[in-house]
């Protein structure tokens, strides 16, 4: 083990060039398993990311310091008429560090989609089982056997209703059960890119730059020759004037849905078939409230732990919009954030707080003909923002999972449910709750939606006519990029994304290890 | 049935206006008019991000917003306030210098006289403004039929919400413990 090499951006008094093998952007879940695996197959890595660098003893479980100093534009990243919250992790290992754990394998749907629709081949159920298994094994993924309060009800809800249900399985080693995910693990239990691949790829010899942005690829003919950053200030805001160049003969780009798509159109990247930042996919949330007659606490306890998929596939994979349901139980400032009450209103809402249940549901995208997501552009300063039209086709799925949020929560004991939208009420049965969701007004802004799961921008796929890069993440124009991160899933998943983002990942960075010849390059194979 | 008719009509009147008034408005404080507009205020010299017409808007949004939940004592009160307006600056300071940019303009259209009458129906600075006319005007701009109207609703109460649910003074009455584990931070009073 070598000592660790890590630059901070903001504290660079010089421009810099630094050389490598392989140039990675951003240290999420596609870059660190990315960085991980080149690492140790011996090749030289340089992770540049726009993040500082947190241990656990950094995160402070506060909301509002966490979600300015951790997550993308203060965690309300927002679609461009502001009608959707996208949220999403601007720190070492990106989302992974603020992300709620759960756990789930590609469904057999979304694959079967990719294969029969999409014409992707190689990743069946039983081909990516091993890459699941590396990273099952590697982040510790277990079932969590002791739900919280604001799970069980979700879980009896669902039992008494017949529907199909389970728990959740987390990436966790030695939880404590706090419930404090969404602001950084205080205790390091998180198997987290920042506490896991990360400082392997370190103590493998990758090099870390922190709180530096990559602004653009420079391009010459078919390759990419550089990748040209700026050093960022100490909150990651303004330039501070240094720069930072990266030259290595393979770059991977992993910032995540909407920043690598932006990033990519920042760079005039080849694209002849304009499809980059097309078919970004949210997997839009919405949220019930309920009030329980019990103590709910939802502001404790690991978030999810178990999940209903019992609308997520019941109208075929391309038919109405599917979506999932999840427990989102969290501290006061989100727990206040879904509803928009004020004076009285909201101060009633807010004293029953230990009572408040809440659930989630995500509506899938991508799968039927008139689900084709959002659109990134850039801002005049360059700065991509997600042009998501919320269509007939995302509001039916919203209607169709208040009226099951609804009934779950009824089933599961709700004295109240209120849908989180400022056209509805409180209702107080189920019959009172179908017949005004029925016909509930809905519309941007009054229904609060948001979003953990951007996905897709730069999708893969084995023809140039319709994907960014292949099913090896090779960038189809630019002989050496590739783009490992969220933005090559070319569907929404019907599952909360990470443990698909790793696997592809795994085996991706494996493939290219393979192909760089790297010293022991087939080390990081599973099995 | 004449009323709604004559509150839709004016409704929509006003919106129209409003909507070239806002329009008017972004384009003075696009061209020039920015730097003075939407820098942080002067007097208070810590603000990093928050502007003083953003100050005085939340100073009157706030309040109503959170009721009674807001210390009653005038002393304390005003210390979570001030605290509040304190964590909303940080918030702000951390955003891309372009979200910065759009909120000090937000702001700085809404405290323009002809936002002030067209959309909260008074001549009043935002600070002199009853909290009666205030909560009218929130409850109106969350229903409004003008999506324009009701982001901006949106952008104030959640504004409201971050500025006082962090705080310690908040979680006794809505039974919130605390985080089970203590830390200090050099950007943040945590108070
Ligand atoms: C609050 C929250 C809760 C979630 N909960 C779950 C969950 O329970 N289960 C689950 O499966 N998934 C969850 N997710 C989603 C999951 O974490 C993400 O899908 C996954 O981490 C995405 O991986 P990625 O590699 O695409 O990007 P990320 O993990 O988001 O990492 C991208 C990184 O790249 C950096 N970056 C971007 N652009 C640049 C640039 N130009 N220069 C330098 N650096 C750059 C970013 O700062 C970021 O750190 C959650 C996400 C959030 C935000």
């Amino acid at each position: 083990m070598s000592a660790r090499t890590i630059l901070t951006g903001n504290t660079l008094d010089t421009d810099r060039v630094l050389e490598g093998d392989v140039a990675i952007i951003g240290s999420g879940a596609g870059g660190a398993i990315s960085a991980d695996v080149l690492a140790r197959a011996g090749l030289r890595v340089v992770v540049v990311e726009e993040g500082a660098y947190r241990t656990p003893a950094d995160f402070v479980p506060r909301e509002i310091p966490a979600f300015a100093e951790l997550y993308v534009e203060g965690g309300v990243r927002l679609t461009r008429d502001g009608s959707i919250g996208v949220v999403q992790g601007r720190t070492v290992g990106g989302s992974t560090a603020v992300n709620w754990t759960s756990s789930f394998r590609t469904p057999e749907p979304t694959l079967r989609y990719w294969r029969e629709v999409l014409g992707i081949t190689g990743l069946s159920a039983a081909e990516l089982a091993p890459w699941f298994e590396l990273i099952e094994k590697r982040l510790h993924i277990a079932p969590w056997e002791t739900p919280n309060p604001n799970n069980q009800l979700l879980a009896r809800g669902a039992a008494k209703l017949g529907w199909h249900h389970g728990p959740i399985r987390r990436n966790v080693s030695g939880c404590a059960n706090l419930g404090y995910c969404g602001l950084g693990c205080p205790t390091g239990a998180k198997q987290s890119m920042d506490v896991t691949a990360i400082p392997d790829a370190l103590d493998h010899g990758a090099v870390l730059v922190t709180r530096v942005r990559a602004d653009r690829l420079r391009l010459r003919a078919d390759r990419v020759t550089a990748v040209e950053c700026l050093a960022l200030d100490e909150r990651g805001v303004k330039p501070t004037g240094r720069r930072v160049t990266l030259r290595a003969p393979w770059v991977i780009a992993a910032g995540a849905a909407i920043n690598t798509p932006g990033l990519l159109l920042r760079s005039d990247v080849p694209d002849p078939h304009r499809l980059v930042g097309k078919r970004t996919f949210l997997q839009t949330h919405n949220y019930s409230l309920a009030f329980m007659p019990e103590i709910v606490d939802p502001f404790f306890g690991a978030q999810q732990s178990v999940y209903v998929d019992e609308f997520t596939w019941r109208d075929g994979v391309d038919g109405r919009a599917g979506f999932n349901m999840e427990a989102a139980g969290a501290q006061p400032v989100v727990s206040m954030h879904a509803w928009n009450g004020i004076g009285t209103e909201l101060a009633d809402f807010a004293r029953r707080l230990p009572h408040l249940h809440t659930l989630v549901s995500q509506i899938r995208d991508g799968f039927a003909p008139d689900s084709r997501g959002g659109e990134v552009r850039l801002r005049g300063d360059g700065s991509p923002v997600l042009d998501y039209p919320i269509t007939d086709f995302v509001w039916d799925g919203v209607r169709r999972s208040y009226l099951a949020m609804a009934e779950c929560q009824f089933a599961a004991g709700a004295e109240s449910v209120h849908p989180a939208c400022s056209d509805a009420r409180a209702y107080r049965s189920w019959a009172e709750a179908r017949r005004e969701i029925g016909t509930l007004r809905l519309r941007p802004l009054n229904v609060y939606l948001n979003s953990t799961h951007p996905l897709g921008g730069c999708p893969m796929g084995p023809d140039p006519r319709t994907a960014v890069v292949g099913i090896d993440c090779r960038h189809h124009h630019l002989a050496n990029l590739a783009v490992i991160d969220g933005s090559i899933v070319p569907t929404s998943l019907g599952v909360n994304p990470s443990l698909t983002i790793y696997a592809l990942a795994a085996r991706a960075a494996t493939g290219l290890a393979e192909r760089i010849g790297g010293a022991g390059a087939a080390g990081a194979s599973p099995g | 049935m004449d009323d709604t008719v004559r509150i839709t009509r004016r409704g929509l009147l006003r919106a129209g206006l409003l909507g070239s008034a806002l329009l008017w408005a972004g384009g003075q404080i696009g061209c020039g008019g920015r730097h003075a507009a939407s820098r942080p205020a002067a007097g208070s010299g810590e603000r990093q991000a928050l502007t003083p017409a953003g100050e005085a808007i939340l100073g009157a949004v706030i309040p109503v917003v959170l009721g009674s939940l807001l210390p009653g004592d005038e002393k304390e009160r005003r210390r979570v306030l001030a605290i509040g307006l304190d964590t909303i600056d940080r918030y702000l300071a951390f955003l891309p210098e372009a979200l910065q940019r759009e909120a000090g303009d937000a702001f700085a259209t809404l405290d323009l006289l002809p936002a002030r009458v067209l959309l909260v129906g008074t001549w009043r600075p935002w600070s002199e403004t009853p909290p009666a006319t205030v909560a009218a005007f929130l409850r109106s701009a969350r229903s409004s039929r003008f999506d324009l109207v009701r982001r901006i609703f949106v952008f104030l109460q959640s504004l409201a919400v971050l500025a006082w649910f962090d705080q310690r003074a908040a979680w006794p009455a809505i039974g919130y413990p605390g985080p089970p584990v203590e830390r200090t931070s050099a950007n943040w009073s945590l108070e």
